[in-house]
């Protein structure tokens, strides 16, 4: 099951979208479970620290297996890599259980919008399942700030990336 | 690190007899899922194991992907060679270098099944050895990979990159070359993996129009289509025999 857990206020158009698109992506069950403060740890001026959202969010209410995705709207500051500044739109533990995506920067219509936030949802809950950076430029998986991602318009994922997460899956359960 | 395994933590070194052959064994532990690993303590050179990179050796590899590569090797034959090696290796560079041109190929056209999964493979034993050697987190690693990698949207790199695809896709290197499914189809496929599992289904129709003959020279693939009516009948009851009797004298020649 994934838990979708909003930390600001979101549409209800912009949350169906996301769960329909969990539910395609990974063929799980997809709730949103309501809204959680934001940790005030996480704030950072205008911008929120993305491990700290993570860590600090409130405590959800999970069986084994299951997984969170926090979505907010406001951006994140961009993470210290070893060559420069990591452009965040979110943020996973790998293999883990807790994933947040941001809405910020998202423009259009409420669809449009709703569409793009839901293939960042499938990405950053694809990492859950130790899915990596994909090659398809159709899959949720591309790096989101590459060329290739604005290409790719469903939020869907590959042949590969698909039969690797229903791999994990059953390990997992296994 | 453990070649082909990822980053192990050694737990200890334990004297076991196995087939009646007493020896001392490393124990590790695999970082990412706790899996136990056991290797003879007289073999750990020949395995390949070693030390995590450094920082500055990670840094060195880092600016390698973000460098200018070479033009892919074409020759899937030569290129699984290489890559197997370099993965059996289980340096960090052999590592490094695999995922750059298997990403370089990926731009140029869809990776086969077996080379996507090697691609994977490559990705993910660098993420965590460049997770571990920084201190970073698994996802900020593998960002860091990308940005060396796939350059943002609108940068001077992107557009660079993008213009030296353009240019190596446009200048006639003989990209049927690039899975050689077509020969190994008419050779007796030693690998039939290697046909485009992920290949568009526009690209697979255009494959079936009949071509102007190729540039490089792939005999063996038209040798089939030059058959009488009677020989191709004799074929088409004996698809695989007669496709392989046609391909043992074919490749002794070329080797």
């Amino acid at each position: 099951m994934i838990h979708v857990v909003t930390l600001e206020p979101f549409e209800a158009e912009e949350i169906q979208a996301v769960c329909r698109a969990l539910f395609a992506a990974f063929g799980v069950g997809s709730e949103h479970v309501g809204e959680l403060e934001l940790p005030d740890d996480a704030r950072d001026g205008s911008k929120l620290d993305a491990a700290k959202v993570l860590s600090e969010a409130g405590p959800v209410k999970t069986f084994a297996d299951d997984k969170i995705l926090f979505l907010v709207q406001s951006p994140f500051a961009d993470r210290p890599g070893p060559r420069g500044l990591l452009p965040t739109q979110g943020y996973a533990k790998y293999g883990a259980d807790r994933a947040v995506a941001s809405a910020a920067g998202l423009a259009g219509d409420p669809e449009a919008r709703g569409r793009a936030l839901a293939k960042l949802a499938v990405h950053q809950v694809g990492h859950l399942w130790d899915l990596h950076h994909c090659l398809d430029y159709r899959c949720s998986m591309t790096p989101p700030w590459g060329v290739a991602y604005a290409r790719g318009q469903l939020p869907e994922l590959c042949a590969f990336c698909r039969e690797k997460s229903e791999r994990r899956m059953k390990t997992t359960a296994a | 690190m453990y070649p082909n395994q990822g980053v192990c933590r050694i737990s200890g070194i334990e004297l076991k007899e196995i087939g009646g052959v007493k020896g001392e064994f490393l124990t590790m532990k695999r970082e990412e899922d706790g899996a136990t690993v056991m290797i003879p303590r007289a073999k750990v050179a020949q395995i390949g194991l070693r030390h995590v990179a450094a920082r500055s050796e990670v840094e060195e590899i880092l600016a390698f992907l973000e460098a200018d590569g070479e033009d892919p090797e074409l020759d899937w034959k030569v290129r699984h060679r290489t890559h197997a090696d370099k993965m059996v290796g289980g340096s960090l560079q052999g590592t490094a270098e695999v995922l750059k041109g298997l990403h370089t190929l990926a731009l140029m056209r869809p990776l086969p099944q077996r080379e996507r999964e090697l691609y994977d493979s490559a990705r993910h034993l660098l993420v965590h050895e460049v997770a571990v050697a920084l201190g970073l987190s698994a996802c900020s690693a593998e960002d860091s990979i990308d940005l060396a990698l796939s350059p943002p949207a609108g940068s001077a790199r992107a557009e660079a990159q993008a213009k030296r695809i353009a240019a190596s896709m446009g200048d006639g290197l003989g990209l049927d070359e690039l899975d050689g499914a077509g020969e190994e189809a008419a050779e007796g496929a030693e690998e039939p993996a290697e046909a485009e599992a992920e290949a568009p289904p526009a690209r697979k129709a255009k494959k079936a129009e009949p071509r102007p003959p190729p540039k490089t020279a792939a005999k063996t693939r038209t040798a089939p289509k030059r058959e009488k009516p009677e020989k191709a009948k004799a074929a088409k009851s004996k698809p695989v025999k007669a496709a392989k009797a046609k391909a043992k004298p074919a490749k002794k020649g070329r080797r």
